[in-house]
């Protein structure tokens, strides 16, 4: 079903673990030396910054051959734009089989962009042409997705398979009416822990190892879902918005106070589950969730002017951070703080971000035009004054 | 960690029985880092708290509470630098870490502080009159000073950003291509100068081995804003496009020469897409001269089609060329 030799996928997992080891200390480098050799790979698999250039000139070249053909289509006098996405489509999808079977790409790029080139132009092309409802519509997005998980393994488009699969579960709910909006919040939140359930379970067969990443993103789209649908503001204004029955503003939601609830104990439950089975992933979920029900609280409760919160919430948060930094040098917690291995393209990155965010000169009425003038930048501790 | 595989190649004879112990006490401890994550609650806490106490001052200039704000805030300034100050490692032209893992954030807060300082000096007390520019000039070399002092890569990202808005350019990614005028000509020449400045200042970083990663901040900021600029003029200036354009070339020959020296694929990347910008622009405004009829449009696709599938290439066989090197 994969498209790429597994053998070298299955090479590749095992160089990674090895590299993992070896950067740990744990493996001398003739020993890595010897295994990099006895389990080769053959994957074009380029730099990362290589990759992204490939991705963007050859979703430029399939934008631009997409575009020619829909002009020599349209200056003839037709119009079969639908046709031209199944044209674009097969070629772009033959191509993608031609550079993976017989040009061993890997994530090069080229694989990424031709795989939602084709992707793209067949919803395109079903959205235009086939006049589908809704439902069938969410159901062709899913099961073409997961055709492309199972052969190409991109993460990404696990994240579109999975939230199709909530599309279609909507969709089909919807002729219910009043009922269905009610009932909602309670499916997803049920689908959304099924789905994280099924993952780890899957997880666990030997025959998903080379689908570990996607069934970890799969998972992760899972466990937000379950958050998502039981959060008060996502229940109260999406739900009247996406089912077309208005909620009147200040006026309670039926069964509000569970969802309150939920809003408060799901960030909790992530948070304790990450810690008791150290899954990173849970914690940094339950660290978004509770920003997320920080916020919700915030929108419908104005407990303190916003300036205010910022200190207090700030404060907590880097006496916390500092705190917890504590707790976890020691390494008893079965956490620790040590940096990555490879710090160092992290770090400048990391600068460019801290530029981004706080570079900021106190802003500044344009005055004249000699050196010195003009006005400073964006975010960090400005007004205009 | 994978304990079977581990076990498996030790079968194999690739491992020995040292390395699968520590391999098997590694992931019998396996700690889960999370430094990222709590780096990342540290840079927003300073973030929220920072920003906050500046809106603060702003809502609150005009009433009787603001002087005990004022008060509070250079304390809090003032206690961050005296903090820093007291717990650096000795000033060294080689990289200096950290002497802990709050310092970084506090001298970031300090210097954040400093800028609200500077600011409610101006708006309350008029400090530097009308000279705005000084009110940019100060808070900069402050910026500077302590990154090279304590070394820090992000104050002196801010003092870079704080630098190029003193020249009255914004330089940060986010704005660089929305907030700057490039139809005027005192704008680009500025650019120009300030880009080649910082790479001078790159170049002399490497050169006088003092704070030599400091070298990538500085060449970043400044081929981003040469390539803009360069960019930038092309398309404003009707009568000396062309004249920008070999300016373009010229910062694209640079920099290729620069990526192959250094082995680096981030800037061959980004030379090829603001050189294949240029290129593409010259290509279609050549075009359109000599031919401006319906006919440019096929061509114009063919254009697009063809020379993406040759940069295609091109970058396939430089990440080989520098892999080789």
């Amino acid at each position: 079903m994969i498209a790429y030799p597994k053998v070298w996928l299955q090479n590749l997992r095992i160089r990674r673990q090895v590299a993992d080891a070896y950067d740990r200390g744990c493996l001398l480098a003739d020993e890595r030396a010897a295994i990099d050799q006895r389990y080769p790979v053959g994957f074009y698999s380029p730099n990362l910054f290589i990759r992204v250039g490939l991705f963007v000139l050859t979703s430029m070249i399939s934008g631009f051959s997409l575009g020619f053909l829909m002009f020599m289509v349209y200056s003839a006098g037709g119009d079969a734009s639908a046709w031209l996405f199944v044209l674009l489509a097969i070629g772009s999808y033959a191509v993608l089989e031609h550079m993976v079977r017989k040009k061993a790409h890997y994530r090069s790029g080229v694989d990424d962009a031709l795989l939602w080139v084709t992707f793209g132009c067949l919803v395109s092309a079903l959205a235009l042409a086939g006049h589908l409802p809704p439902l069938l519509l969410a159901l062709a997005i899913c099961v073409l997705s997961a055709f492309f998980v199972l052969r190409f393994i991109d993460a990404a488009m696990t994240v579109v398979c999975s939230l199709s699969l909530f599309g279609v579960v909507f969709y089909a709910l919807l002729p219910l009416g009043a009922v269905a909006k009610i009932v909602m919040p309670f499916v997803f939140m049920a689908l959304g822990g099924a789905l994280a359930v099924f993952t780890m379970r899957v997880r666990r067969l030997s025959e998903a190892v080379h689908y570990r990443r996607c069934l970890q993103v799969a998972r992760v789209v899972g466990l937000s879902m379950l958050y998502a649908s039981g959060n008060y503001f996502v229940v109260r204004e999406l739900g009247s918005e996406l089912t077309g029955m208005p909620v009147p503003d200040g006026s309670k939601l039926p069964l509000g106070w569970l969802f309150w609830l939920f809003t408060t104990a799901v960030p909790i439950g992530f948070a304790w589950l990450g810690i008791v089975r150290r899954d990173r992933a849970l914690i940094r979920l339950a660290l978004l969730a509770a920003a997320a029900s920080v916020l919700t609280v915030r929108y419908y409760y104005h407990v303190m002017p916003v300036e205010w919160a910022m200190v207090a919430i700030g404060s907590v948060m880097i006496a916390g951070a500092y705190v917890l930094i504590r707790y976890v040098k020691d390494g008893r917690s079965g956490f620790s703080f040590a940096p990555a291995p490879d710090g160092a393209d992290a770090g400048q990155l990391e600068a460019l971000a801290v530029g981004q965010a706080f570079g900021a000169a106190p802003a500044v009425h344009t005055v004249g035009t000699q050196f010195g003038g003009g006005s400073g930048g964006g975010g960090g501790a400005t007004g205009t004054y | 960690m994978d304990d079977e595989l581990f076990e498996s190649l030790h079968a194999e004879g690739l491992l020995s029985a040292s390395s699968l112990e520590r391999v098997r006490a590694y992931s019998r401890s396996a700690p889960v880092p999370l430094h990222m994550e709590l780096r990342t609650i540290l840079y927003l806490g300073v973030l929220l708290l920072s920003t906050g106490l500046g809106v603060l001052v702003y809502k609150n200039i005009d009433t009787i509470g603001h002087q005990t704000v004022l008060a509070l805030i250079a304390l809090l300034c003032a206690g961050c630098f005296v903090y820093c100050v007291r717990h650096k490692l000795p000033f060294s032209p080689l990289r200096v870490a950290a002497p802990g893992p709050l310092f970084d954030y506090i001298l970031l807060l300090g210097c954040l502080t400093f800028i609200t300082l500077i600011g409610y000096a101006q708006a309350q007390f008029g400090l530097f009159g009308q000279r705005f520019g000084l009110m940019l000039f100060i808070p900069m070399v402050v910026l500077f000073f302590c990154a090279y002092y304590f070394d820090h890569l992000g104050v002196l990202s801010m003092a870079i950003t704080n630098l190029a808005a003193w020249c009255g350019i914004a330089i940060t990614p986010e704005r660089l291509i929305r907030a700057n005028d490039f139809s005027s000509e005192r704008i680009v020449l500025t650019g120009i100068l300030l880009g080649a400045l910082l790479l001078v200042a790159a170049y002399a970083s490497k050169r006088s081995h003092v704070k030599e990663h400091f070298e990538f901040t500085y060449t970043n900021f400044g081929a981003h804003l040469l390539f803009v600029c360069a960019l930038g003029a092309m398309f404003s200036f009707e009568r000396l496009w062309f004249a920008w354009f070999l300016v373009l070339a010229a910062v694209v020959a640079l920099f290729y020469r620069k990526a192959l020296r250094e082995r680096s694929f981030y800037y061959m990347l980004i030379l090829t897409l603001y050189g294949y910008v240029g290129i593409s622009y010259a290509v279609m405004k050549l075009m359109l001269l000599s031919n401006p009829e319906d006919g440019v449009i096929y061509l114009g696709f063919l254009y697009f089609i063809g020379s993406a599938t040759g940069l295609v290439l091109f970058l396939i066989a430089m990440n080989k060329k520098i892999k080789a090197l």
